[in-house]
Parts: structure tokens; C-alpha cells; sequence
């Protein structure tokens, strides 16, 4: 325990929370050492903003919000053009439709665990890191700690709506880039890519 | 009539100001062209397709009202095909999450943490500042 009191009131508090903390920052990163770094300079950034913590709210989101804005500086300052975001989203229901198409709800089966089964964890965390870093941020937020919109609003400072649409979209993205993954590691037939409309 | 839907009787009477404006969107809007109205929805708890699939993101995301989700779920018994998308979309987002099981922290980051925070108060007492890293560490928004 540190010397200082003060230091040792924020090491009580971030020691319950490090696991998810890190947890959330090697989903953003998709890197353990980066994950290492971004909690530590989120760490440094909250000890040094420690007076501004009101001790009656929540730490853990108020560490998180932290967080999260290191990891958007630090993206924004390591790519020279703003980032872009797909135009298209990808088809509504893209996993279930193809769930469909490969018959997987005729089987018996429950179709999303059977076509869960063909991606893997690496697969999905790959898909994750394919999405914007804001919509990355509200996906791994709500998937990883299981947040609420009104929390996530609070983490990236933005109203409830946005993170709904956020939400919302982050959701087709990864079905979308789930099954490109999918598909060009030939884990699912190429054919059933294209949409219901060409068959 | 008008007059009559405008009273105070209550809960009964807050139906039939309900079914009266109900019926006055039906002939001078024309709610059977598919126009949404959502007091006749919540009243009468008739979801259609359309509009159960509308709730699906907040129905998974569990931002639904109590009473949203009893006219989703009324819905699911009597739609098979709603209720096979539903079950379908809630066990992907559970499948997701136990795909992105949590990473354990490295044993020896709390260390780590704790000499750079005694070193940033060192550096911050030597300095005379009693708030360590204060404008080294704030972003150029000057947000945390």
C-alpha cells in the first residue's frame, strides 16, 4: 500500500476494478501490452484528476471514462485522417438470415449456437477490432461489462440516443464483419454471403 | 362528443378519450393505410410484426419499459417467426460475450500502477504542486 493517503484511497478503489478495466482496454486495443499502457496512462490521468471524483458515485464508470478518452486521443492522434465509417451497415438480421440459408433451423438445433460454433474467440475479437473506434467502444462496453445505454452515455459523453444508434449499428457491423471473417477464413460456404435477395 | 372525451372519469374515461381519438385518426388519417398509432398499440396491447421487430435492439439491450416488454412477449407467443429471430439474436449476444471472455490482468500491473503513481507524487512534491501530472497528463480538450 502506498505512503501517501491519498494514493492509497485511489489504490483501494482501482484494485477491485483492474481486472475489468484491463479487460476493456485489451478489447479496444486488441494488444496486451498496448492494454498494459492505456490502463497505466489512464491510472496516471485519474490520480491526477483524483479531486475531481466524487466519492458517492461510481468508480468504475468514472475510471472507464477515463479510460475510454485516453484510448480516443490516442487513436485520434495516431491516424493523420479522421477515421471513417462505413456507409453501409450490412443487411438487417445478416447472421440470421444465413443461419437460415444453411438450414440451421430446420435441425433441431439452436441455430445461433450452431453457427457460433464455426467462429471461434479469436474470430470474434478480430471482428470486434474491425469496428470504428466509437462504435468498438460502446460494443465492447455493452458485450464486456454488460452496461446500460444511460452508463455508456456517461463513459463517452454522449447523450442516451446516440449511444442507442451507436449500439444499434455496432451491432450490424460485427454480424458483418463476423461473416466476411468467416468467410474468408472458408469457414462458411462463399455462396451464402450474398443476401436472400440473389437466391 | 368532443367535449365528452376532454371529462374526467379516470381510467375508464382515459379509455374512451383513447378509442375516440383512435377513431378520429382512422377517418381523417387513415390508420388502416398503416399509420402507426402507438396510444391504440399501448392500450389495447397489439404489437404487429413491424413493430415488435422495431423493440428488438432494446428488448436485447433490456432498455425496454416493463410494460414494453409484456406487449413484446404477448407478441412472441402467437408469432413464431418473431419469436425464432428474438431467441436468435439473444443467443448470439450471449454467444459473443462468452467469446470475449475477460483477459486477466498481468499480476504485476497494480505494481506497476503504484510506483508510477508514488513516482508522479515525488515528481509533484519536488515540483511544489499538489495535484501530481496535473497539465502533463490532461488532454488538449483539457478533459480527462
Amino acid at each position: 500500500m502506498p505512503d501517501s493517503p491519498r494514493a492509497a484511497q485511489f489504490e483501494t478503489l482501482l484494485a477491485p476494478i483492474l481486472g475489468s478495466a484491463y479487460g476493456v482496454a485489451f478489447r479496444l486495443t486488441g494488444d496486451r501490452d498496448d492494454a498494459q499502457d492505456l490502463v497505466q496512462d489512464a491510472a496516471l490521468r485519474a490520480f491526477a484528476a483524483f479531486e475531481t471524483f466524487e466519492p458517492q458515485t461510481h468508480f468504475k464508470a468514472w475510471f472507464l471514462r477515463v479510460l475510454v478518452n485516453c484510448h480516443l486521443n490516442r487513436a485520434r492522434s495516431a491516424s493523420r485522417r479522421p477515421q471513417t465509417v462505413p456507409l453501409d451497415d450490412g443487411e438487417d438480421a445478416l447472421l440470421f438470415e444465413a443461419a437460415r440459408r444453411e438450414g440451421l433451423m430446420a435441425r433441431g438445433l439452436d441455430p445461433a449456437d450452431a453457427l457460433l460454433a464455426r467462429f471461434d474467440a479469436d474470430l470474434v475479437a478480430a471482428a470486434l477490432g474491425e469496428l470504428p473506434d466509437d462504435f468498438r467502444v460502446v460494443a465492447t462496453l455493452f458485450l464486456l461489462e454488460e452496461m446500460s445505454y444511460e452508463d455508456i452515455a456517461h463513459i463517452v459523453e454522449c447523450p442516451v440516443g446516440t449511444v442507442r444508434s451507436r449500439l444499434h449499428r455496432a451491432r450490424k457491423l460485427l454480424q458483418k464483419a463476423l461473416w466476411e471473417l468467416a468467410r474468408e477464413r472458408g469457414l462458411v460456404e462463399a455462396q451464402n454471403w450474398k443476401s436472400g435477395r440473389s437466391e | 362528443m368532443h367535449q365528452f372525451a376532454q371529462a374526467d372519469f379516470g381510467v375508464c374515461g382515459e379509455f374512451i378519450r383513447c378509442l375516440f381519438r383512435v377513431a378520429r385518426n382512422f377517418f381523417t388519417r387513415g390508420v388502416l393505410r398503416g399509420q402507426k398509432n402507438e396510444e391504440f398499440v399501448m392500450l389495447l396491447g397489439i404489437l404487429s410484426c413491424k413493430e415488435t421487430i422495431a423493440r428488438l435492439d432494446d428488448y436485447l439491450d433490456r432498455e425496454l419499459s416493463p410494460q414494453e416488454v409484456r406487449l413484446v412477449a404477448r407478441h412472441l407467443k402467437i408469432c413464431h417467426q418473431c419469436a425464432k429471430r428474438f431467441a436468435f439474436e439473444t443467443e448470439l449476444v450471449e454467444g459473443l460475450r462468452r467469446r470475449l471472455h475477460r483477459i486477466e490482468a498481468p499480476a504485476d500491473l497494480l505494481e506497476k500502477i503504484r510506483t508510477s503513481l508514488e513516482a508522479a507524487e515525488t515528481g509533484a512534491a519536488s515540483h511544489g504542486n499538489s495535484n501530481p501530472q496535473c497539465g502533463v497528463l490532461k488532454d488538449n480538450q483539457g478533459s480527462l
